[in-house]
């Protein structure tokens, strides 16, 4: 193996770990969160389809319009991560689901002044993000948050691959280095994922949400055309950002929540 | 069938909508104007980093409200 041969695999390893370690951390995330069973068939289909798809395109693969799809995927998971946090930080603030007014002198609560009977739940409504950690069954959310991440990461390592991989002229090497890459991913997500489950639920709740926000922020505006300074560095950053955001969210609302209850306590 | 369109429209419903129909809108919004700031040649990363904030603050001041009055208001 020449030396461009051996810079080749470790640009390829290099840059395909960015990614997949991108798209180990939705699968974990969404895993410990809502049960393996969902995340692993979701990141599962989305690999059968990523292989059908370069057997069937091959080179022509590059032709997909990938700022569209992160423009898409980015979207949808910015929706889903911002409803998922909301319903995490007001769980983690302590204020009950659809509780009485418990404000004193406030305004009339509709609840209270016309009673409604519950209304049943629309079938398969999300749950709050703290649901026990089943695997009995396989949960749509699950299954479709881990096939966007890792539909769109896979394609990504399949672009640097067929791009690195077709400008040598040497595939089969950037396809070893991609492997490579993959191993060391799942083996560090194998370990990383037993002590992740251990962290208390609310903590997790709230840690998937910053997580699913900060990746539709990222690939949502990416897909619009704009460039995060740093590159795929930013990421990490955002994702700091969004905690310091979720955080300071929640001092607030606890604050809120704590202060007209002491009032109006028995 | 049905109940599998159902579901499948539920499913759907809150993958796109979810709880704050909000949200959904101001996320078009968002990411239509970072295009819109992508497409004049200017760096726009600051603009999602102020309105996703933005966006989390309002919806659960909306939903704050829900959970103590039943609904919103």
């Amino acid at each position: 193996m020449s030396g461009s041969d051996g810079a080749l695999v470790v640009a390829v390893f290099l840059a395909t770990s960015v990614e997949m370690v991108e798209a180990a951390t939705i699968v974990v995330a969404v895993g410990t969160t809502r049960g393996w069973r969902g995340a692993a068939t979701g990141a599962l289909a989305a690999l059968g389809l990523l292989v059908a798809l370069v057997a069937g395109l091959g080179p022509a693969l590059m032709r997909i319009p990938i700022g569209t799809l992160r423009l898409v995927v980015g979207g949808l998971l910015l929706i889903f991560g911002l409803g998922w946090l909301r319903r995490a930080l007001l769980d983690a603030s302590g204020i009950a689901a659809t509780a009485p007014a418990m404000v004193a002198g406030g305004p009339p609560p509709r609840a209270l002044a016309t009673p409604e009977p519950e209304a049943a739940p629309p079938p398969l409504a999300l749950p709050s993000p703290s649901v026990p950690r089943h695997d009995h069954h396989l949960d749509a959310y699950a299954v479709t948050v881990s096939f966007k991440g890792v539909l769109l990461e896979g394609l990504e390592v399949a672009f640097i691959v067929l791009t690195l991989g077709s400008s040598q002229r040497r595939i089969g090497l950037a396809v070893l280095g991609a492997a490579a890459s993959m191993a060391v991913v799942a083996a560090a997500t194998f370990v990383l994922q037993a002590r992740v489950s251990r962290l208390p639920e609310t903590l997790l709740s709230v840690a998937v949400g910053v997580l699913l926000v900060s990746f539709g922020t990222f690939w949502g505006a990416e897909g619009t055309g704009i460039e995060w300074p740093g590159a795929d560095a930013a990421l990490p950053v955002l994702a700091g950002f969004v905690a310091l955001t979720a955080l300071v969210a929640l001092a607030v609302l606890r604050r809120f929540v704590a202060g007209p209850a002491v009032a109006t306590a028995p | 069938m049905t109940r599998v369109l159902r579901v499948t429209v539920g499913v759907l419903r809150e993958l796109v909508v979810g709880d704050d129909p909000l949200v959904a809108l101001g996320v078009v919004a968002l990411l239509g104007a970072c295009a819109a700031l992508a497409h004049t040649g200017s760096a726009g990363w600051w603009l999602p980093v102020v309105g996703v904030p933005g966006l989390l603050g309002t919806t659960l001041a909306r939903g704050l409200r829900e959970r103590r009055w039943g609904g919103p208001r």
